[in-house]
Order: C-alpha cells, then sequence, then structure tokens
C-alpha cells in the first residue's frame, strides 16, 4: 500500500493547553492509529511543546504544537482530516503535502 | 448639613450613602473617560506615526531611485520605519518564545534588516539572502522579515526578491498566520503581551 500511490504529508496541529500530558500523547495516539490504519507509514513525530500563539484562539493564548510527517495514499487524507477537525482538542491544523 | 433640618439619623444616614455613592461613580465615570481617551490618543498617534513612517520611506525610496544612477551610496538618511525586529537570524524557529517579542518599539534605530550594507555599499535588500529551500511557515525569523510592523506582507516593491520567491514567501507566510506562528495584524500581537 506504500508503494508508488503513497505521498509524503506534513502534518502540524495546535492542541487546547489545558490538556495533560496524558491528553496531549492520547490524542496523539489515536492520530498515529488513524494514519497508520490509513496506509500511513514512516511516521515522524516532532513535539514542539507548548508555544505561546501569536494572537488567542478561542480565548487561549498557548497551545501545544506537533509536527508528524508521514507516508499514507492519498486516499487516506479524508479520514485523518476529519478526525482532525471533529475533535475539539484540536484549535487549528494544516495537513500538506511535502513531495512536490 | 444635619444640623440646620434636623432630620431623623437614619435619613442623614442614607442620604450621605447615597452622595458617597454618587462620588465614587463620578470618579469611576472620570476615570474610564480618561482611560479611553488616553487608550484612543495612543492608537491616533501611533497610527498617525506609522503613517509618517510610510510616507518618509516612499520618499526616501523614491529620492534613493532617483539619485542612484548618479550617486550609488546615497546618505543614511535612506532607514525605512524599522519593522518586524527579525533580532536573531537563527533559522531555528522550533524553540518557544521568539516571534512574539516583535515589533511595536517606537524608536527609530534598527532598519537593521532593511538596510543592511556591506561596507559603503547600496543598501543590501531584505531578500537578497533568501534560499528557495528555507522559506517555509516554520521559519518565523525569515518570514518575519517579510512582514512590516503592522504585521502586514511587505510589497515585491519593497522586498525585491523574484515573483517565484514572492509568491512562496505570501504562501508560507498565510499558512503560518493559520496555525498562529504569525499574527494576522499587530493588534492581535498586542492583545498577547498586554495579557502578559
Amino acid at each position: 500500500m506504500t508503494g508508488a500511490d503513497s505521498r509524503q504529508y506534513e502534518l502540524v496541529y495546535i492542541l487546547q493547553p489545558q490538556l495533560d500530558d496524558n491528553g496531549v500523547n492520547g490524542f496523539d495516539g489515536r492520530l498515529c492509529d488513524v494514519i497508520t490504519a490509513q496506509g500511513g507509514s514512516e511516521i515522524v513525530t516532532e513535539p514542539w511543546g507548548k508555544r505561546t500563539l501569536a494572537y488567542p484562539i478561542d480565548r487561549n493564548f498557548e497551545g501545544y504544537y506537533i509536527l508528524h510527517r508521514f507516508q499514507m495514499p492519498p486516499a487516506g487524507t479524508d479520514e485523518v482530516d476529519r478526525l482532525l477537525r471533529y475533535s475539539e482538542d484540536v484549535m487549528r491544523y494544516l495537513l500538506m503535502r511535502k513531495d512536490d | 448639613m444635619s444640623d440646620q433640618t434636623n432630620p431623623k439619623p437614619e435619613e442623614v444616614e442614607e442620604a450621605s450613602a447615597d452622595v458617597m455613592k454618587t462620588v465614587e461613580a463620578a470618579a469611576e465615570a472620570v476615570k474610564e473617560a480618561v482611560e479611553s481617551a488616553v487608550e484612543k490618543t495612543v492608537e491616533v498617534v501611533e497610527s498617525a506615526v506609522e503613517a509618517a513612517e510610510e510616507a518618509v520611506s516612499e520618499v526616501v525610496e523614491k529620492v534613493e531611485e532617483a539619485v542612484a544612477p548618479a550617486k550609488p551610496a546615497p546618505a543614511r538618511a535612506s532607514a525605512p520605519p524599522a519593522a518586524f525586529e527579525a533580532s536573531d537570524d537563527d533559522d531555528d524557529d522550533d524553540d518557544d518564545d521568539d516571534d512574539e517579542d516583535d515589533e511595536e518599539e517606537e524608536e527609530f534605530s534598527a532598519p537593521a534588516q532593511y538596510v543592511e550594507r556591506e561596507g559603503s555599499g547600496r543598501p543590501r535588500r531584505i531578500g537578497s539572502d533568501v534560499r528557495v529551500e528555507d522559506i517555509d511557515y516554520k521559519n518565523i525569523a525569515l518570514l518575519s522579515r517579510f512582514l512590516d510592523r503592522r504585521g502586514r506582507i511587505l510589497s515585491r516593491r519593497k522586498t525585491r526578491v523574484s515573483a517565484k520567491v514572492q509568491r512562496k514567501i505570501v504562501r508560507e507566510i498565510k499558512r503560518a498566520r493559520h496555525l498562529a506562528l504569525l499574527p494576522y495584524t499587530a493588534d492581535q500581537t498586542r492583545i498577547v503581551r498586554k495579557r502578559k
């Protein structure tokens, strides 16, 4: 599945600052599960930690930034997108292709 | 006031309480008025200063362009407004803080990233040393050089980079803004700073 039809993606998302480590790791785990379930592989995680936002989002001034790089067939983006969009803990996310 | 009309003590008390309330309310109102007036004035002054700076920089630029063929190195007065202080040029932006401690300083110094000079040569443009592969939404230090102090993206007339590079920069700045790595406007940053 990770043959020629899979692409390189980069994903950054911001989690609510109220979450504790368990919450952050828990969500991260769920996300990685979804990516793997969609045929993703080579998931690299780069947690940036708690950063101050350049502007408040939902009255929050900070957020947990997490970056992922992974290989995945394009069909899987919908599912990843859905998880991120419908999670209340995710304030912002950015999923993009990196292989062009 | 009590010994003239001989009112009952409760009445006196009530009256004085009323007076106190009124006085307090008045004081509050005055305070608020003063505060808002000060705030407004500050804002007006700030925007005026900014407009003036911009006008000056534009004029200077025009003059510079006109003078350039004759004199390769015009006066040092060509310092446009101090923009986003990109302060450190370390390309690693993954560390916390940074990128909020920029702009808003009212002094006219530090136009460094605008007119970096090599010896007495012509001013180097901001984008002269940008490598295409460095342009990335994570590279806040680099991208903030392409914002003015209001947080607006500088035009290509000011940045003097190629169309291709400018397009890329604009795209990455917009991505960074979406992720709250860069502000959309300067007063957003002000709000954040005020809270600290």
